[in-house]
This record gives structure tokens, sequence and C-alpha cells, in this order.
């Protein structure tokens, strides 16, 4: 084999990646297209392996490779871990484990929470870490089979998941919520590239930064985009272009940033009566500050003791504290979370009662969970 | 241009002006979405620097195992989200719909006519068929257009995502009547029905006469242990239980099965030129059956 080069020009290097995604040699349009792009500038190195990488045509390919089916894989774990019968026979039978749907609202110390059930999954099969945008484009054995979905993926993904899944969530007090979340910003370099200082009054009264502040927990169990209607009833990429300034016009994960961005359709009292009624829906509620017991009840569902607590992960480094923050921006915080302090009061008595009862209305207890009978 | 630009740019072209570093450091980061640690990045440097084809850097990182497993926590399929979108707005405007927001969403509310979706059952392996009925079957769908999801057998189109799925343009493959619960349900559908091979073939009649719930696969159980149980392919266990047909069914359980599939479908295609020979099996049956219905007019 010739020695190769140190440098590759950019034809070899269009041409490698042809053939190695799609397995054909560049089309003589596509080969322009991209060498034009390329060395005009118009496109870097980066931009032009992503493109191919995440192109329809790569899309295809992918979904008729056998690597996309893992079926046998996926039955393993769900029989390992309980949640599947053992053949047709088993068709219609309760499933001895049901999926848990952990619907992850934003720096209420849920990361921990993932890493942590993550290591003790066993054969299970975890979906964590899954954004919004790729929900529809999961295949449903996947979706429906895994022993646990966890995301910043709001309520609206529940008619997505298994049908007996277990959703639980956990509440933070708004406050230190709102704070983590700006120590959450200020270190994440692709935000800070964009914003030169983001101070706190920033974050708390810019329109920009307000959907993060304002409600945050609510909106994520009651704000549905309708994501079965992606890509078919509407285009996440024009809605989030509709949205306008200051919102950006583009973004990786449209349907993410709508989630998290745009304006909800409810008045404040509207938002709080259907924020509560999520909240009563569910099938296990947690707060922040008692996450041992949520994450103990969790392993009791695995079959699994709960010995020692939660390792903490992804903990604010340097997160402001309440006592730091001036006065009319603390009461502006507040007035911002009505809602949300409602929903942390009522998250705390529901965190006491731990699985939901059968026969509760909108939920049931699940096997194994002894505990608080 | 000036001539120390076109210089540079032929510069470029003969030297290269990629280095192989920042190649399998793009890579990783767009195929396994991490950095390069630096053993595997120096290994895949040190493969391109003896020679070692790009092509096959790529195709290693885009097949690995990691690849695999991001595949189910990213998938690939997400980046054909704006290909399905353009296909629906091109073909009746755009701003169709918005999602539920407060305002927030797309203006515009008229829901799109969709192009449509044709749906083409092919003859399994192992019949007489020239391929001519499945692109007789596409003629009846839109222009060619994406995604177009031909040759698909069961196994691979379960796991294809619903929303790609329903909305393709084509779904065609040895599929029967069971593929079509994994379809739009107001798809056109074609029958393409080959001359057997042999006096007594059945295949064709087994896999009509199948009724598989291939949603469930999986979840309510699972297809290899039920073709393992079988003695069939345990490597494609949808596609082999859909082509072995139900289970004890005999051949006039088969013929009637799949003479009465023949109903379901909105038109009937010869795969190949006309025959007049025959035979007794189920497939004859099913074949003079087609005959007829493919001669007849369409059942729309």
């Amino acid at each position: 084999m010739r020695p190769g080069p140190a440098r590759l020009t950019s034809r070899e290097l269009i041409d490698g990646l042809y053939q190695g995604f799609f397995g054909r040699p560049a089309d003589e349009a596509g080969l322009a297209h991209q060498l034009r792009a390329l060395e005009s500038g118009e496109v870097d190195l980066a931009g032009l392996i992503h493109a191919l990488r995440w192109s329809p045509e790569s899309a295809l390919d992918w979904l008729a490779s056998p690597a996309a089916g893992r079926g046998a894989e996926l039955w393993a774990s769900r029989v390992a871990s309980g949640g599947a019968g053992s053949g047709p026979a088993a068709a219609g039978a309760a499933s001895a484990e049901a999926q848990i749907y952990f619907l992850h609202i934003m720096k209420t110390a849920g990361t921990s929470l993932v890493n942590a059930m993550a290591a003790r999954s066993g054969p299970r099969l975890c979906l964590s870490q899954v954004f919004l945008d790729h929900v529809p484009f999961l295949p449903e054995p996947l979706l429906q089979g895994a022993a646990l979905v966890a995301g910043h993926l709001g309520a609206g993904v529940i008619p997505w998941l298994a049908p007996d899944a277990k959703v639980v969530t956990v509440i933070r007090e708004p406050v230190s919520r709102v704070l983590s979340h700006y120590s959450h910003l200020r270190r994440d370099p692709a935000v800070m590239s964009h914003t030169a200082e983001l101070s706190l009054s920033d974050f708390v009264r810019l329109p920009r930064w307000r959907p993060l502040v304002e409600n945050f927990q609510a909106r994520h169990l009651v704000h549905d985009l309708g994501v079965a209607g992606a890509w078919v009833d509407f285009s996440p990429e024009e809605a989030l272009a509709a949205m306008g300034p200051p919102f950006p016009d583009v973004d990786a994960l449209p349907l993410q940033f709508l989630l998290d961005y745009s304006a909800l359709p409810h008045s404040e009292p509207d938002l709080l009566a259907a924020a509560l009624d999520r909240l009563e829906s569910l099938d296990l509620v947690g707060v922040t500050d008692r996450l041992d017991d949520f994450y103990a009840r969790l392993l009791i569902h695995w079959g699994q003791s709960p010995d020692g607590g939660l390792p903490r992960d992804n903990v604010g480094v340097a997160a402001l504290r309440a006592e730091e923050v001036a006065e009319d921006l603390m009461a502006e915080i507040l007035a911002a979370n009505a809602v949300d302090t409602a929903l942390y009061q009522r998250a705390q008595e529901l965190a006491r009662r731990g699985w939901k009862r059968p026969g509760a209305p909108g939920g049931s207890l699940p096997g194994g969970n002894q505990e608080e009978r | 241009m000036s001539t120390g630009a076109w210089g540079r740019i032929l510069a470029r072209r003969l030297v290269g002006r990629w280095p192989t570093g920042d190649v399998v450091d793009a890579l990783f980061r767009s195929v396994l979405l991490r950095p390069a640690d630096p053993p595997s990045r120096r290994f895949y440097v040190r493969a391109l620097g003896r020679g070692v084809p790009v092509a096959e850097v790529v195709r290693a990182i885009h097949t690995s195992a990691e690849a695999v497993d991001n595949s189910w926590r990213a998938p690939l399929a997400a980046g054909a989200g704006p290909a399905l979108w353009a296909r629906r707005a091109g073909t009746a405007g755009r701003g169709a719909g918005a999602p539920r927001t407060g305002g927030g969403g797309a203006q515009g509310t008229r829901r799109a006519e969709d192009a449509g979706q044709v749906y083409v059952a092919c003859p399994p392996a192992g019949t007489a068929g020239d391929g001519s009925g499945l692109w007789a079957g596409l003629a009846f769908g839109p222009a060619p257009d994406f995604p177009r999801l031909v040759g698909y057998d069961l196994d691979q189109l379960v796991w294809v995502p619903a929303v790609v799925r329903q909305r393709a343009a084509v779904v065609a493959g040895p599929l029967g009547v069971t593929g079509r619960a994994l379809v739009d349900p107001s798809a056109r559908s074609v029958l393409v029905v080959a001359r057997p091979v042999g006096p007594h073939a059945s295949i064709q009649a087994r896999v009509l006469a199948s009724r598989m719930d291939p949603g469930r696969a999986w979840l309510d159980y699972c297809p290899e242990t039920e073709a393992s149980r079988r003695g069939l392919d345990v490597e494609r266990p949808l596609q082999a239980l859909l082509e072995a047909g139900p289970e004890g069914a005999g051949p006039e359980d088969l013929e009637r099965e799949a003479l009465a599939a023949l109903a379901l479908f909105d038109r009937v295609v010869l795969d190949g030129p006309e025959v007049a020979e025959d035979g007794t099996g189920p497939d004859w049956a099913l074949y003079r059956a087609a005959r007829t219905a493919a001669a007849g007019a369409p059942r729309t």
C-alpha cells in the first residue's frame, strides 16, 4: 500500500465521503457543487461532513441496513428485565415491569438521576439524552420497548410511548431552578459565543431568555406542540423562523426550541389548572430536595434495593445563590413563577405520597412497589 | 478572481488543503457526536498516512458500534424531516399547518393535500416475475420523489419510523397484506402477481394469507423465537414468518385466503408477460384470478 498524504485534496475528501457514507462515487453534479462550496469557503469541513452524513440519502441507506433493526437485542433486554413474555402467546399479557418515562425538566437535578438509573439498569435498554426532534424518527419498537425513556421532551410525547408507561417527573423550587438555569447558560460556550455578557437581569428581563424563566416547569408539563404533525402538518423550521426576533431564525433542533421558547396559549390561571392536572395524573412525582426518595422508588420499581443515596452529577458549579440576587430581581423571578411555585407546593405533597395508587385517576401502581402501603 | 487566488486554489487541489487530523476530528463530531479521543484519532490519522482510503475510514466510523448506538439516540432519519416537508409543501403550497403554540407558530392553517402514497406488494423471491410488475406498480404513485422505500422486506420496514414510512411516496416490497399495517392507511395499493414456478407453487399465496401484527414485534412477541420454533430463517424472521404463511394452513386454505386478499388491493398487475400455462397449486389459482383482475378496470 502506498503511503497516504498528510493532507487531502477537496476532491479526495468528497469522493471518500460519498463512498464511505453512500457506497457510491460522487455524481458529477454533487461533486461540482460540493467542490465549489468547499473551495469558496461557503461550507467548511465539518459542515460538509455533517450535511452528507445527515442527508436524506444517508438516512434511507441507514434505514435499509441491518444495523437499523436490532429487535433481538431489544427483546433480550425486555425478557431479562421481566418486561416481556416469551412468544406470541404472551401477546396482550401484562408486562411485569412497565416502561418509565422520566419527564426531565431542565435544572431539576434530573441528570444525576438519569445517570444513576442508567448505571443500575443492568440488561434494560435506556433511551436517554433524546431530543424532541428525534422522537418522530425513532422506531416504535424502540420507543415503546425501552425500559427507561428520559429527556427534556415534555408531556407531548406520552402518546408515543408504551401504553402502560409510568410517567414520572421531578419539580424543583422555582427560584433555585431559574438561578441554576442561568448558571448553566453562562457555562454553555454555544450560548456565550453569541452573548458577550449575559447578566441575571438580562436573563430574567429580556424576551430572548424570558421563556426559560417564566413558569418553565409548568410549560414542560402542558406545552403540547403536536409532535405527531411535525414535518407532516407543519414545518418546525418554518415555525421557528416565524417566531421572529429576538429568537434565532434557525436551530439544529427546532422542535426542542419551540417546546422551550414558543408562546404558550394559556392564561396564567389556565396554565396553573392544566399544570396541576398534569401533575396529578403522573405516576410518580419527586422534588429536587428529596431526590434520594424518588430515586429509591424508581429502583424498587426495577426490583432493586435502594441502598445508598443518589450520586450527584451536573451539580451547578458556582451556581448563583438566592441571597446574592438583588431584591427587585428576586421579586420579578418570583412573580414570573407563580404557577411553578404552586406546582412545587403540590409536588412536595405528591412526593411524600409516592407512587400513584391503583384506581386513582390517570395512573396505577407499578409492580414491586410496596413501600408506602 | 486574481491570479494569486487561482494559484492558491490550484495548490490546494494539488497538495491538499485538509489535514487528515482535521478530517478525523470532523468525522467524530458529526458521526459519533463527540470529539475524537486521542488514541482513536492517532489510529485513523496513521491509517490515512499508511494509504488506507478515506472511504474506508469514513465507513469504519460510520458503521461502528458506537455509531449504531448513537443512531438510537439521534436517529439519522431525523435528517429526512425537511425533505418530508418539502415533498408536502412542494405539492400544495407552504405553511400548511402550525404547531399548537400561542402565536409563535407558522402562519396559515390550510391543510395541504398530500401527493399520496402507493403501496406495492411485490412477489417474493422464488417466482418467475421479471420485475416489470414493480415498475408498473410504481407508475400508479407520484412522480419520483422522496422518500421511496422500494425493495424493503418486513424486517426492514418495521424499523423505519412511522413518519417516514407513512409519508413515503412509495413503499414496495414482498410485503403482502401484512405490510399495509405499517404504511399510510389511505395509500393506493397495488398487488403484483408473478407467474408461479412449479405446478404446486404456493409462496405468493402464503404471503397473502399471512396476517401478522408487525407493529407489535419485539414488544409482545419475539419473531426470532417464533421463526426458530418453525425452523425458519432467523436473520430475517418477520419476512420468513410472512413467507411461511399461517401455520397449519393447507392448499385450500391458502388459495381461499389469497383470492380473498385480491379484493383488498386497488389494482392488480402481472409481473412479466401473461402466460397461458397452468398448474394446480394455490399460486396458480391466484395467477388466474390476477390475470382476470389485471385485464379489468382498476378498482378505485
